[in-house]
């Protein structure tokens, strides 16, 4: 059978008709086949980021979102341990940025293993080389740890996220060390810097207004 | 027979390399190889979709009318790029996905999938369109991944995410000017290799016949 040089416009239209269903019915079976491993994958993902702004050992418990931030309660030994608290704000050099931020039952930014501020970027669009040195841990990687492999603990350092460790919500409104305040920030990426400082600002705001609330939601 | 798919697939890697002599999918190759690993993970996606839809359209070319052959290209070239899509979703790391997220749907507009689809696909046999869609995405992956490492290398000092030259930092190259500067180096390098090559040989270098615009049909599909 050729059909290549057939011109009828109802056959034309059957075949394409025919080609467009089979598509669909087999996207239609892959995509029930990875659904499971895809829910698993975002789960997993969530729940790695979470527990490297969280203690040690820290459950995750229920969640509840105040003006668009959410909070993670976690909980060491059925003891409160605090929040994670994802966060977002629209100020950055590329558009939107989020970021998870742990903090303690009394509203202060956690410290986490290696001494490192549990303020973890998860999505963002900063220019790269500058923006993305504010937002990104990236672990330096050389020829001597690919052959010796070290073990490094914990998240990698940050100057600009490590300075979040210890603010709390009485240190609001937070300012950059440029505009006066305590918070570092990287020559020519100021707007990022800013950008963060906000987004960790707004997470502080939202659980100070709304302590009582989230600790009910969460209980 | 071993001569004409051992050609079929070496093709695709130097004489008619989809990035460098073709410079189809010029899109990917510069917005994504700011780091190595971005390009083999796009070259690999990419490879999938070309293996996948040169199978299926060479094994449905004799069943496709001419006059609605493109709309029919496209969905089986979109349906592959879905698969692959929710595949990486599902199993790849995520920092892979995050970095090649937006860009994994924009394969099904990558010309080099269309373009072999039509030029070679729709002619040749099952067998040997598996391994010119092999070659090529071979011949894509392989220039997106050097073109990564040497930006990535020039802009961090590293390749793969391993610091060579520790401390140095050179925004230029990662971004998308010195993307452009890159490739046209990298152009004129290939050009001239094939041009002393072909003048060694005593011959005049021609880039492959019947490849670029002018004797592609997909413009005009109305004639014929």
């Amino acid at each position: 059978m050729n059909l290549k040089n057939t011109s009828n416009p109802l056959l034309l239209g059957l075949i394409l008709c025919v080609v467009g269903v089979a598509a669909a019915g087999i996207l239609a079976w892959f995509d029930g086949v990875t659904a499971k491993p895809k829910a698993e994958a975002k789960i997993r993902k969530l729940e790695q980021s979470l527990g490297r702004v969280l203690p040690e050992n820290a459950q995750v418990g229920r969640s509840v979102t105040v003006d668009g931030v959410a909070f993670y309660a976690a909980t060491v030994d059925g003891a409160p341990a605090g929040y994670a608290a994802s966060g977002s704000t629209t100020k950055g050099y590329g558009g939107r940025i989020e970021a998870l931020v742990g903090i303690s039952p009394d509203g202060a930014v956690l410290t986490v293993a290696g001494g490192r501020a549990a303020v973890l970027v998860t999505e963002q669009k900063e220019t790269p080389g500058l923006g993305t040195n504010v937002c990104n841990r990236t672990a330096v990687k050389t020829l001597a740890t690919v052959f010796n492999g070290s073990e490094t603990s914990g998240m990698p350092a940050n100057r600009v996220l490590d300075s979040f460790g210890g603010i709390s919500v009485s240190d609001v409104p937070l300012t950059i060390v440029k505009d006066g305040g305590r918070i570092e920030f990287v020559t020519g990426a100021t707007v990022s810097s800013r950008a963060m400082t906000d987004l960790v600002d707004n997470v502080l705001t939202v659980y100070r207004d709304n302590r009582l609330r989230i600790e009910e939601a969460t209980k | 027979m071993m001569k004409t798919l051992w050609n079929d697939f070496f093709k695709g890697i130097w004489r008619e390399n989809p990035t460098l002599v073709l410079l189809l999918g010029m899109c990917p190759t510069l917005a994504l190889t700011s780091k190595a690993v971005n390009g083999l993970g796009m070259g690999a996606a990419t490879t999938a979709v070309l293996v996948g839809s040169n199978l299926v359209i060479s094994l449905l070319k004799n069943l496709i009318p001419n006059k609605v052959r493109i709309p029919i290209y496209i969905v089986v070239i979109a349906t592959f790029v879905t698969i692959v899509d929710l595949c990486m979703q599902a199993y790849a790391p995520e920092s892979l996905y995050n970095a090649l997220g937006i860009f994994i749907p924009l394969i099904v507009v990558n010309c080099i999938v269309l373009g072999r689809a039509e030029a070679f696909a729709a002619k040749n046999t099952v067998i040997r369109s598996a391994f010119d869609g092999l070659g090529m995405g071979a011949g894509f992956t392989l220039s997106l991944t050097v073109f990564g490492c040497i930006r990535e290398f020039l802009s961090t000092g590293g390749i793969f995410g391993v610091t060579l030259v520790p401390g140095w930092n050179f925004m230029l190259p990662a971004l998308a000017p010195g993307g452009f500067i890159l490739l046209g180096a990298l152009l004129a390098g290939m050009n001239y290799l094939n041009e002393r090559k072909a003048v060694k040989a005593g011959r005049l270098y021609v880039p492959p016949q019947g490849m670029d615009c002018r004797h592609c049909r997909i413009c005009s599909i109305d004639e014929k």
